[in-house]
């Protein structure tokens, strides 16, 4: 499964430039990679996982903003059609392949 | 929750950058970062890989086992961690308590789960019908202690069966290669599942080598073996054909660890059952009842899509 969180954030002030940067950084640091600006997605391997993660980031939520999160299934994020662009290569390694060759 | 092996073979550098572990090609300038707890296993197989010390004690902390190899591609060393567990003496006590009639009754148990396993490779292969009777008939002999040393001799059948007649345990050629480097990544598997639940490696129930550390972990992969084994008979054309073990080999002998065995009648994977193996027999020294050890039961799968793995 793929949790994503989807977020807009104010960045005008210093403190709200802060707040948008312990929040980005908090996602990177559990495991999120980026799929596109504001977009962050991270690859759970159950739905308790799903959970756990989802009560973790509303723990540590911004106050002020816009942020989704959204879990799907590994079969519906497969089949997300890129239209323009392609996937990053820390995107592409982000599979359920439990063997992994570097 | 730990599931993914990471195999390093052309990846020059592992460092630590916002918590995770960044992997970095330094000639292609590629990054990749993984998730602490996700990892399960890291396999540096390369001689050129440089890791920072941060590394090591971030995989360490997270009970990731780091495997070593030497120059042949054999696995020589495994690092992990010290001291993890919340209540090392009274496990100790637990372990140093255990009377030898219970080990004589383990072990026992340990080697007809090993004969049984062998029994159903052999099934698997078609092999003849007169060495599988004398299979079964070691596996209704095994005495306390396995006095008889039945496990020996179904060893001896097994072997001649699969690796035919002239084949040697601990000769160097490449089936003994192939053999031994399957056992290695189990039985270091083993070993950490058996540290994270703070056993002591050197503590074993039958093999009591002086010099030994891991004993313990040597008594639990038992089981485990007969799949090294099925897999070096299911591949022998093309172990034969190259004298070294392929690259291609040592990543299907790595893979090993996420197939499928059974415990209790549910389908679990080896990494899984290990767990599970190692966890009953943490109960079993704190209750003493032989009923709650459990052994893993190899059997025969159809090929699953890795799709239907995560849904359970």
């Amino acid at each position: 499964m793929r949790l994503m969180v989807f977020y807009d954030l104010p960045n005008t002030t210093k403190s709200e430039n802060k707040e948008y940067t312990k929040f980005r950084k908090f996602l990177i640091q559990n495991g999120f990679y980026m799929m596109q600006f504001s977009i962050y997605v991270k690859l759970c391997m159950n739905h308790d996982i799903v959970l756990i993660t989802q009560k973790k980031i509303e723990k540590n939520k911004p106050k002020i903003g816009d942020v989704r999160m959204l879990a799907i299934t590994e079969k519906q994020y497969n089949d997300i059609k890129i239209l323009v662009g392609q996937k990053s290569i820390q995107e592409s390694y982000q599979n359920i392949d439990y063997l992994v060759e570097l | 929750m730990s599931w993914k092996t990471l195999l390093i073979t052309n990846y020059d550098k592992l460092s630590l950058k916002n918590g995770l572990l960044m992997v970095t090609n330094l000639k292609a300038k590629k990054e990749l970062y993984f998730a602490m707890n996700d990892l399960n296993c890291v396999v540096l197989e390369n001689n050129y890989t440089t890791l920072t010390t941060q590394v090591l004690s971030k995989l360490v902390e997270n009970n990731v086992y780091l495997i070593i190899c030497d120059d042949k591609y054999e696995p020589n060393g495994l690092i992990m961690s010290f001291h993890n567990h919340w209540k090392p003496l009274t496990i100790f006590e637990n372990q140093i308590k255990l009377q030898n009639y219970q080990k004589e009754q383990l072990w026992k148990l340990v080697v007809e789960k090993k004969i049984e396993n062998s029994i159903n490779v052999m099934g698997m292969l078609g092999c003849s019908q007169r060495s599988l009777t004398m299979m079964s008939n070691f596996f209704n002999t095994v005495k306390l202690n396995d006095a008889s040393n039945r496990e020996a001799l179904a060893a001896k059948v097994f072997f001649r069966e699969l690796y035919g007649s002239s084949f040697l345990r601990f000769s160097e050629d490449i089936i003994n290669a192939a053999l031994n480097y399957g056992y290695t990544i189990l039985a270091s598997a083993i070993s950490r599942t058996l540290v994270k639940y703070g056993l002591h490696c050197f503590l074993g129930i039958f093999h009591k080598g002086k010099t030994n550390n891991w004993n313990l972990s040597y008594d639990l992969v038992e089981p485990f073996r007969p799949m090294v084994d099925l897999w070096v008979s299911t591949n022998i054309e093309s172990l034969l054909a190259n004298e070294t073990l392929h690259y291609q080999h040592r990543l299907e002998l790595i893979n090993l660890l996420n197939q499928s065995v059974v415990i209790d009648e549910k389908i679990h994977t080896v990494t899984n059952a290990i767990e599970i193996v190692v966890k009953s027999y943490y109960t079993y020294l704190k209750t003493a009842s032989l009923t709650k050890l459990k052994l893993p039961t190899i059997v025969q799968f159809e090929e699953r899509s890795s799709l239907d793995e995560t849904e359970e």
